[in-house]
Formats: C-alpha cells, sequence, structure tokens
C-alpha cells in the first residue's frame, strides 16, 4: 500500500484582491521506501503540495482544497485540522529548509528530543544514529551552540524518532554548504533504506534530486508537468521547459566555450547588438547558439589581451574581532598571494567561512587588509566594480534605476566631464547590455523581479566599464533558468568588453564556466589552483570534496 | 557572575556620582534658593546669609560636593531643609511604602502585560473595541487614571480606600512591606487591608507599562508562531496551545523584559504621582514636599535612591533575560 | 503613562524575528486620530484668539458643573471658565511638547549620525555618555533637574531635554550604522558616492523616517511627563492655566466638584492618545513600505 497519495489535489489561495490558483490537479503517489523528488523553481507550487501533506495548510484561512489527499489509509482534508490528528508528527514528519531558524533558540536540544522520544536513552541513541559526535555534549546544547549541519542533524533526528511512514525533506541541504549537504543526503538515504519510509524530496536543484530520487515530478506553475524515474527525467526529458531546466543546470560537463543552455531571446538581443557593433554577421545567432555553433571568442575585441596583471593581491592577511571589543581575534585570511590578469577570469572557490568574500571585499577596497598590499591597475575604487549576491538588496530602494546609473556615470572620473544626454545614452546602453528594456529606467528596485534587480546591478557596474569586475556569488540567490541567463551575460560582457573577473562561489561548476583559473580557498589560505578545463584534476583534499559535492 | 557583579556595581556608581554631580551643578546655576525656603520669604538679610554660612552654602561648589561625598560615605545625607530633620532619618521612614507600591506596580503590569497581550492576540470587533479603550487608558496620565479609580471605586461603589497605606496602625513587621508583615505576623486582616489599600495606587501606575508591554509582548508571540521553530513543534504534532505556551511565550518574552527595563523609570515618575494623590507616605510625596520648599538635599538624596533602584531592578530583568534566552550572556 | 518607542533596532530584531504587518494606510481609528489631532492643534492656535473669557480672571460663580450655561465645560473653586483654561493649557502643552520632542530630536539626530558616521573615539564618547543617560530613569532625573533649576515651565523642558536627547542619539546611531552597513550603501560606495552625498542620498532616508515616528509617539509622552511634572509643583505657578497643574489643584475638591480635576486630566489624555495613535499608524505604515 501506497505512504501517500494526491489524487487530483488543487489548492487556492484566496485572498480580497485575487484568487492564486498554487497546485492545480496534482496526482502523485509515494511508495514505501521511495523517494519522489518534487522538482520545481520558486513558484510552482511544491512548497504547497509539501504543506498540504503536513496538514500545515490548515493554519492558513486562505487556503481552499479540492480533490483527495490521504496518508496510509486515512483520507485527509489539507484545509481540516481536525482530521490531522494522529497523522502529524506521527505517520508524517518534515526536514525544514533552514536549521538555523527551525530550532527553538531557548531550548536544548536534549529537551526538544526529550519531547518526542520520551527517553534521555532514545534521545542519545537518534543523536548517535545521525551522526552526532560527543552526543552525551550536544544533549545539552543549544541551537545556537551547534553548527548549521549538525542542526540538520538533529532536526533529521527529531523528525526520524516518531518512525513516519512519510517524511517530507523540504530543501533540506539549500541552506548548507557543499560539503555538508553530501553528507546530510547520504545520512537521508541511509535512514530511508533502514526504516523503509517514504520520502518526499522537494528541491530545485536538480542535481540534488538525482543523487537522491528514484522517481522525480517536475512542477511548474502549480502543474506537474512530467514525471518518471530520474534517469529517464535526466537522459530523455519530454517536456521543452523540462529540457530547459536541465540544459541551464551547470555540471563539470557542460561546454564552456559556447553560451550555456537553449537559446535564450533578451540575451540574444544583447549578443546580436555586440556583433552588429563589430561589423559580423547577426542575424544567425539563436540558430548557431542552437547548433553549438556560438562561440564566446567572437565577441571578444580582435586585440589580443595583455598577460598583465589587473589586480595583484600581494601577503594580504587579515583578522576579525569576534564579538566584544575584547573578544579573540580570529585570522579570516592568511598571508594571501592572488593575481587576476587583463581580461582573464579568475574563480575563487570556497565555503563559507574560507575567507572567499574577505578577498573580495578587500579588493573592493570596502575592508582594509591588516598586512600585505592590493593593487589594481589604474587606482582602487575607480578601476574594480562589485556585482554583490543579493540584488534586491544592494539597489538602493527609493532610488529609480535611472538615478543609480547616473550616479555612477557622475562619479567616474571616464564619464564624469560627459554632458546630460551622453549619460543618458551610457546608462541605455548599459541596460541593452544586460538584456533589459530601458523602461527600467523609472522603475525602483521593488518593482523588479529578482533576475532584472540582479541585472540592473550588473548594468550599474559595467556601465562605466571597470578594468576589474568582482562578483561575490550573483547568482547563488536565483532560480537555474535566470542564473543561466546571468552567466551568459556575464561571460558575453567579459568579453565584450575584455574586463577581467574575480568570481566567488561556493559552486565548482559555476566556477569553471565563468573562470580561466580556479582557485580554492580554505580556511584564509589559497590552497590550489588549477585551470578551468581541468577542473577535475583537483588534487587537495578539500578541491576533491567540493569536487565531489558538485553531485550530478 | 562574580564579574558581572562587580561591573554593575561600578558602572552604578560611576552612574549615581554623575547624576548627583549634574544636580549639585545644576542646582548652583539654576534660581532655586534653599535658604529661603528653609527660613521664609520673610528672612531678613543677615539672618539668610548666617543660615548659608551655616549650611555651607557660601563655600565653594566643589567643596561642598566634596562634603556631601563624605557624608554619603557615612550614610549622612545632610539635613532636609523642609523638614528640619536628617534627610537619612526621613529616607529610611519613606523608603518601604514606596518600595511596597513600585512592587505592586510591577506585579500589576507583569500580570496585566499578559492578560492583555491575550486582548491584543484576538481577532474581531469586540478585541478591537477593548484594545481602543486599552490603548485610551494606557494613554491617559497616571493622575487621572487614580482620579478615575478614586471617583468610581472609592466614592461611587465604596469598594477600595482611597488614601493611606491602612487602616490600623503603621505595621511594626520587620520588612516595612505592610502585606508582607501582616502575612509574616500572621494577621491575614491586616495584610488584606493594606492590600486593599495598594490597589488602586498600584493600578494607576501599572497600566500604561502593562499595555505597552502587552503590545510587545503580543508581537513577539505572533512573529514566534510563525516562525521556523513554530513551523517544526507543528510538524511534530504539537497543538497550537502547547507551543504557544512552551515555545511562543518564552520566545516573546525577551524583548518584553527589555521593555519592562524601560518602563520601570516611566513608572517610577507616576509613582511620585499617585503618591501625592493617595497621601501615601512614600518617596514621592516627600519629593513633592521637597521641590517646593527647594530642598535640594531632600531632592538629591531621593534622586539618588529612586536611580539606585532603576539601576538594581534593570540588573535584575538582566539576570531573567540571561535564564530566558540562552543566547543572552551576562557582560 | 504609555510609552511607545522601540528599542534600539539591533537589540529587537535579535531576539525575535520581524513580522512587518502589511497594512500599508492608516486604519479609520488612525484617521480619526489624526483628525482630532488636527483639531486639538487649529484649537490650541485659535482657541485663545476666539475664548471669550480670560483664562486668569474669574468668570463666574464657582463650582458650576459641566453643561451650565455660559460654561460649557464648568468653573473651579475659584469661578475661572474650566473650558478656557483648558483650551490656554493646550496651547501651552502642545506647544512646550513639540518644542522640547523637536530640539532633542534634532540634538540626537545631529550626534547620533556624527557618532556613527565619523566613528573611532568621538563616536565612543559621545555613546559613553548617552548610555550614561541611559542608565537614568529619565523622568526623575528630568524632575530633580527641573527642580534645582527652580520651578518654571521652561525648567520643567530643559530637565526633560536633557534627558531626552540622548535616546534619539542612540537610536540615530544605531539605524546609521545598520543602513551604512548594508549592501546598498556598499554598492553606492563602489559606485564613487562618498561622504556627505552618501550619507544624504543612500543612508539618511531610511533613518529620518524612523526617528520622525519616534519623535511623534514621543511627543504624547512628553506631553504626560511635562502634565506629571506641572502636577506635583514644578511648572509655572498658580493661576497660570497649566493643565497639569489645574488637575493637581482639583484633587481637593475630587469628592464634591470632580469636574475640575477631571477635565484637564482628559484634555491631556486626548492629546497624548491621539500622538499615540498617529505615531503607531506610521510607524506600521513604514513597516510595511520597507523603512
Amino acid at each position: 500500500m501506497s505512504v501517500a497519495t494526491l489524487d487530483n489535489l488543487s489548492i487556492h489561495y484566496e485572498t480580497p484582491l485575487r484568487t492564486v490558483t498554487a497546485v492545480d490537479q496534482v496526482s502523485l503517489v509515494v511508495e514505501p521506501g521511495q523517494c519522489l523528488g518534487l522538482v520545481g523553481e520558486s513558484g510552482s507550487g511544491k512548497s504547497t503540495i509539501g504543506l498540504a501533506l503536513q496538514g500545515l495548510l490548515t493554519k492558513d484561512t486562505t487556503a481552499r482544497a479540492t480533490g483527495h489527499l490521504t496518508v496510509g489509509d486515512r483520507v485527509l482534508s489539507p484545509t481540516d485540522n481536525s482530521s490531522w490528528e494522529g497523522i502529524r508528527g506521527s505517520k508524517v514528519t518534515t526536514v525544514f529548509q533552514d536549521p538555523m531558524t527551525s530550532l527553538d533558540p531557548t531550548m536544548t536540544i536534549g529537551h526538544m528530543l526529550g519531547r518526542v522520544t520520551r527517553s534521555s536513552q532514545d534521545s542519545l541513541r537518534w543523536l548517535e544514529e545521525v551522526e552526532i559526535r560527543s552526543p552525551r555534549t550536544v544533549l545539552k546544547a543549544y541551537p545556537h551552540q551547534l553548527s548549521g549541519g549538525m542542526r540538520q542533524r538533529v532536526m533529521i533526528a527529531l523528525a526520524l524518532a516518531r518512525r513516519p511512514a512519510l517524511l517530507i525533506a523540504d530543501e533540506p541541504t539549500t541552506a548548507l554548504d557543499v560539503g555538508v549537504q553530501a553528507q546530510i543526503l547520504k545520512l537521508l538515504t541511509r535512514e530511508r533504506d533502514s526504516l523503509g519510509c517514504g520520502v518526499l524530496f522537494i528541491t530545485h536543484d536538480l542535481g540534488v534530486a538525482r543523487a537522491m530520487c528514484d522517481d522525480i515530478a517536475v512542477m511548474r506553475n502549480g502543474r506537474v508537468i512530467e514525471r518518471g524515474t530520474s534517469d529517464r527525467i535526466f537522459d530523455a526529458p519530454s517536456e521543452p521547459y523540462t529540457q530547459r531546466l536541465i540544459a541551464s543546470r551547470l555540471t563539470l560537463n557542460v561546454e564552456r566555450a559556447i553560451p550555456l543552455g537553449m537559446p535564450e531571446s533578451s540575451v540574444i538581443a544583447s549578443m546580436g547588438e555586440a556583433l552588429r557593433e563589430r561589423g559580423l554577421d547577426a542575424d544567425s545567432v539563436t540558430e548557431r547558439w542552437e547548433r553549438r555553433e556560438l562561440t564566446w571568442t567572437e565577441f571578444a575585441p580582435p586585440t589580443s589581451v595583455a598577460q598583465t596583471p589587473a589586480l595583484t593581491l600581494r601577503g594580504v592577511s587579515k583578522a576579525f574581532r569576534s564579538g566584544s571589543m575584547f573578544g579573540a581575534k580570529k585570522q579570516v585570511l592568511n598571508d594571501v598571494d592572488l593575481i587576476v590578469a587583463h581580461g582573464q577570469s579568475v574563480a575563487l572557490v570556497g565555503e563559507s567561512g574560507s575567507g572567499k568574500s574577505t578577498i573580495l571585499r578587500i579588493a573592493a577596497g570596502l575592508e582594509r587588509a591588516d598586512a600585505g598590499e592590493v593593487s589594481v591597475a589604474g587606482s582602487i575604487g575607480s578601476g574594480v566594480q562589485v556585482v554583490f549576491q543579493d540584488a534586491g538588496i544592494s539597489l538602493t530602494p527609493w532610488l529609480t534605476v535611472s538615478q543609480l546609473l547616473m550616479e555612477r556615470l557622475a562619479n567616474a572620473p571616464q564619464t564624469r566631464h560627459l554632458d546630460q544626454a551622453a549619460h543618458t545614452a551610457s546608462a541605455r546602453l548599459a541596460l541593452e547590455r544586460v538584456a533589459l528594456d530601458p523602461s527600467v529606467l523609472s522603475a525602483r528596485a521593488s518593482q523588479l523581479s529578482g533576475g532584472q534587480k540582479q541585472r540592473v546591478a550588473i548594468a550599474r557596474a559595467i556601465v562605466v566599464p571597470p578594468t576589474v569586475l568582482l562578483c561575490d556569488e550573483p547568482t547563488s540567490a536565483l532560480d537555474v533558468s535566470v542564473a543561466s541567463i546571468v552567466l551568459n551575460l556575464l561571460n558575453l560582457l567579459r568579453h565584450e568588453l575584455g574586463m577581467s573577473i574575480l568570481f566567488v562561489t561556493h559552486d565548482l561548476a559555476a566556477a569553471r564556466i565563468i573562470a580561466d583559473r580556479v582557485d580554492i580557498i580554505s580556511n584564509g589560505r589559497i590552497i590550489e589552483s588549477v585551470p578551468a578545463e581541468d577542473i577535475r584534476a583537483v588534487e587537495s583534499e578539500y578541491g576533491r570534496r567540493l569536487l565531489d559535492a558538485v553531485l550530478a | 557572575m562574580v564579574r558581572f557583579a562587580i561591573d554593575r556595581t561600578v558602572s552604578a556608581v560611576v552612574v549615581l556620582f554623575v547624576l548627583l554631580l549634574l544636580i549639585f551643578t545644576v542646582s548652583r546655576a539654576g534660581g532655586a534658593d534653599p535658604v529661603r525656603g528653609y527660613l521664609g520669604a520673610n528672612a531678613s538679610a543677615e539672618a539668610v546669609a548666617a543660615a548659608r554660612e551655616r549650611l555651607g552654602l557660601d563655600q565653594p561648589l566643589f567643596v561642598q560636593f566634596g562634603q556631601y561625598l563624605t557624608g554619603l560615605t557615612q550614610g549622612d545625607l545632610g539635613l532636609s531643609l523642609s523638614t528640619r530633620r536628617p534627610v537619612s532619618e526621613e529616607l529610611a521612614q519613606r523608603i518601604p511604602a514606596t518600595a511596597e507600591l513600585a512592587l505592586w506596580a510591577i506585579v500589576f503590569a507583569l500580570i496585566l502585560a499578559v492578560v492583555f497581550a491575550g486582548a491584543y492576540s484576538l481577532r474581531g470587533k469586540v478585541a478591537a473595541v477593548i484594545r481602543f479603550v486599552l490603548f485610551s487608558a494606557a494613554s491617559a496620565p497616571a493622575f487621572l487614571l487614580a482620579t478615575a479609580g478614586v471617583l468610581l471605586l472609592f466614592a461611587q461603589l465604596g469598594w477600595l480606600p482611597a488614601s493611606g497605606r491602612t487602616s490600623y496602625g503603621p505595621s511594626d513587621g520587620m520588612t516595612g512591606l505592610y502585606v508582607l508583615d501582616g502575612i509574616l505576623a500572621g494577621n491575614p486582616a491586616y495584610a488584606w487591608d493594606a492590600f486593599q489599600h495598594v490597589l488602586l495606587p498600584a493600578l494607576a501606575a501599572a497600566i500604561g507599562p502593562g499595555v505597552a508591554i502587552a503590545r510587545v509582548l503580543a508581537d513577539g508571540i505572533s512573529g514566534s508562531l510563525k516562525s521556523g521553530y513554530a513551523q517544526t513543534a507543528r510538524s511534530l504534532g504539537e497543538s497550537e496551545s502547547t507551543i504557544v505556551r512552551r515555545h511562543a511565550l518564552r520566545n516573546a518574552s525577551s524583548p518584553a523584559l527589555t521593555l519592562l527595563g524601560v518602563q520601570i523609570g516611566m513608572m517610577l515618575s507616576s509613582l511620585v504621582v499617585v503618591e501625592q494623590i493617595f497621601s501615601w507616605n512614600g518617596l514621592g510625596q516627600y519629593l513633592t514636599s521637597a521641590i517646593s520648599a527647594a530642598d535640594l538635599n531632600a531632592v538629591a538624596a531621593i534622586s539618588l535612591v529612586l536611580g539606585g533602584l532603576y539601576i538594581l531592578i534593570n540588573t535584575l530583568v538582566d539576570i531573567v533575560l540571561a535564564i530566558v534566552d540562552p543566547r543572552v550572556r551576562l557582560t | 503613562m504609555l510609552f511607545l518607542r522601540e528599542l534600539t533596532p539591533a537589540e529587537d530584531t535579535a531576539l525575535v524575528p520581524a513580522t512587518p504587518r502589511p497594512r500599508r494606510h492608516f486604519t479609520i481609528g488612525e484617521a480619526i486620530a489624526l483628525f482630532t489631532l488636527g483639531g486639538l492643534i487649529v484649537l490650541a492656535i485659535v482657541g485663545p484668539l476666539i475664548a471669550w473669557y480670560s483664562p486668569i480672571v474669574p468668570s463666574g460663580v464657582p463650582f458650576l458643573p459641566p453643561g451650565s450655561s455660559g460654561h460649557l465645560l464648568g468653573t473651579d473653586n475659584l469661578g475661572f471658565d474650566i473650558g478656557t483654561r483648558v483650551v490656554f493649557g493646550l496651547r501651552i502643552s502642545l506647544f512646550a511638547a513639540v518644542t522640547v520632542t523637536v530640539i532633542s530630536a534634532i540634538a540626537g539626530m545631529i550626534l547620533g549620525t556624527i557618532a556613527a558616521f565619523v566613528g573611532g573615539w568621538l563616536d565612543s564618547v559621545l555613546m559613553r555618555v548617552t548610555d550614561l543617560f541611559l542608565a537614568f530613569p529619565a523622568t526623575i532625573v528630568a524632575m530633580a533637574i527641573a527642580a534645582s533649576l527652580g520651578a518654571s515651565l521652561s525648567s520643567s523642558m530643559i530637565g526633560i531635554a536633557v534627558v531626552w536627547w540622548p535616546m534619539y542619539a542612540r537610536l540615530t546611531r544605531g539605524e546609521v550604522r545598520r543602513v551604512i552597513n548594508s549592501p546598498h550603501v556598499e554598492a553606492a560606495r563602489m559606485s564613487g558616492t562618498r561622504g556627505v552625498r552618501l550619507l544624504v542620498k543612500h543612508v539618511l532616508p531610511s533613518v529620518v523616517p524612523t526617528v520622525l515616528v519616534t519623535a511623534s509617539l514621543d511627543v504624547g509622552a512628553v506631553v504626560l511627563t511635562l502634565a506629571s511634572l506641572s502636577f506635583i509643583g514644578l511648572g509655572t505657578p498658580a493661576p497660570a492655566p497649566e493643565l497639569g497643574l489645574m488637575a493637581s489643584a482639583g484633587m481637593q475638591y475630587i469628592l464634591s466638584a470632580w469636574w475640575i480635576a477631571v477635565v484637564p486630566g482628559v484634555a491631556i489624555a486626548l492629546v497624548a492618545l491621539a500622538f499615540n495613535y498617529v505615531g503607531d499608524g506610521l510607524r506600521t505604515v513604514l513597516r510595511a513600505k520597507g523603512f
């Protein structure tokens, strides 16, 4: 008998202004011991299904549901709380996305587990089960004393201790470092096998889904548009949307010399413009992209790039004081040497806390090094620009896109002397280059989508082309398809404008696409440097771990 | 913990020292003349000059300040010019009265906060009306609430007394807190009577802080209920009421407690006014009469005591905070 | 007495996840409060010009209850018209409270901004000073200062202003520091905007509304504090038409002629309530708009 069944389930949210359909006639079955992946981008309805299966939609007074939902042999209503008695928390449990917020900060781990297991012996056993070292200490600890990975293990122990028939894993690794991700996924698979429970694995990450799931259902706009075995979906996707998703997915096998994914009209317009400017044929861009004949080198100016340093960091060290004024200093960077040549693109890859962002901030002049030298061809500040991780908060909320771009033009020494008309023309050109319509000029950040905001941030950085563009995980907050547009644009701009790029990321696959050289950083030191085309040749143990983490 | 105690004591001493210095400087620069208040407006110029000399008021300010500090270390707070008795004696007599009133006011404020937080969490028209009434009551000055209480519960209904601390004689118990003394002496009638006397004045001072804390508490609870850990608890099958009790209340109490510390400062000034209305023979009433007599020794001493009380209460609040929220460390 | 000010933002957000309410406009109640406030302000400005009694000359029989002909709100123990005195009192209260709030807000904002923007030893010194002030029970210190200066309205105003500005300095410093480290300001710095321009264009627009809201909430608290000081004899002496003083003078007739104490008290409550409501609404709306 199946663990859970969704039969023609639809869920609407009724607000006074409008009705939003979040889930549209979805039918799914989860079998015991099976891991079903529910994959989709944000807003696809996958999270609503997760909530419905836990009986947590009953909290939402605007939710309306039709269709059937069964867990075990019980027929349940997603919107009626009384029917969930004895199901939620015993037959169905959940591992949530963010281990930082999903544990009560005022309770010890032992107290939390004790409420589920009813005996400290069992609590201890469960902590051992999820491979927590020194479980006795952890029992007495509060959540803020544990690392993210440890907290997620505790979360898994909490969810499994009731021996549920169905475990819902709602993006359980998204908030974790890549190295930890793999361990958590392994743990989940092992526990599923030993308990024999069904798992509904909700994720936006196709790589994770493939590594974890037997079957995959792809969701878009509230509907399941395709489902099948994991291998079938990946090797022979039938729906165009699935094909796009898989094509824009980053793996270590993606061709680096050509644009990522399938032709994207907005990027094509910018490409055409770039080629026309150079007097080249711009008509067949789409076809050539499709035939995988379009290469990035076509966009580069004919003059060869000089191999002189554009950005040099020599012997850079930095320590931060942790906590109070008199707290111990933590060494974040340790004697780092880094050179980015003119026109070269370098990726700096490491986990959170490795010091990669600090290097970027020092190169940008936002942070001062304790020791060492930083030089940019030209001078610091005018020669570098930054694209921040979260574009949404890097745009001043009360200023329009036009005001932001004009500000940059009025400040930069290269354009300061030009008149208003020249500035306006430059601003429009910059928007064109990032494939945005000039109508965006009068918009404020709150009126733009996530991808648009990131493109505005890029436009602002390149409206006066910098020598070096510093990118701080610019795609990690974006959906896969949007991320591939941004990566394509960055590659296009880099070749078109002859910029150097320093690209900070935790993702080796993204690093490989953007960079010529990949530097791996750990504990404030660059431990290895490999050419991007030979990324598989990393030798350090840490580098191999990062490589393993790019699962598919 | 030891370091925390030392830190707090040192900073309390510094703060109170600065407070004294401020009062001394301002009083010298200001227009209030203590001797006129002491001798009366008709005293001759010679008498005034003589009195100034006798009281040391002709000395330079820093000498006066030094003398005051020396006296302070020996428990001598100078002469109260309005009552012509040592300030320390006056204080000793009145501190228990104010302490009793303040303690009850804090207790009532906390009780009201929890009850009102309920009203702030409810939906619907009735709850909205209740919220409006609470908000209005809390916006009223303490003396208006006290007046309303006197008119309604004393004059109209005759349920509660409206002046003094007791209908019997002063307590001869050791704490000086009449309700507690009554209980300790095994005299429930005395304790009950004292409680009836403290009810109106303490409530008048407690309503404002109660509502302010209730709002923060209700906000905190609704925030907690939307939090990740509340969702986790739900997914583990905990009921909504368990989540409020076990998770939300505790998490929401940190900001509420922090606010309580601030609110107590405001409450102290309400107490000064309330004591006046209820003829409550405490520091507030003493302060009022000292002000009208320009009795600066008394004003300085009362400010010191109330300031010290405020610092003490806030230190206690910090300790409770650290117990409630394990992320907070005592520094 | 209701004290609605927020805790400093750092403390606030560290402990409880912020839950912005989605409301983006005033409720009906807040709109009514806004109109009431406007009405009271107009009354305070225009009232004395059209009042047909003098606030300091007896104009009728003593102890007339409210509703008496010619004396809508009654007369007091000396035969003064209470309505007239309340209108004059409102004028004094509003003027004094707004002045004190504006002066402390501006002083605190300037000092807080400088402390946050310049940093270093200046920041340390300024913050030590504000810490010291915040460790005092504000109103008690205000009372002590006012008493030392000699009882008068201006003494009370000085006393309150002295203890009130540090709260704004703290608030502003916290806000400026929070905003100045946010990505949008770093992005603006990368785009070449520095110094005062950075402050004016990218930082202050999000700080000023917060301070304004706090100030509008504080006017209510200052009105109440002033009234308390006046009640215990720290204001201008009788027969000045100060609301706190009127209420305190009326207390001895409370059982025979309740209105002498209650009417001025209600006037104060009304002003404070209106400011609290409007300020609270402003805060909710601004929060919903992302400040």
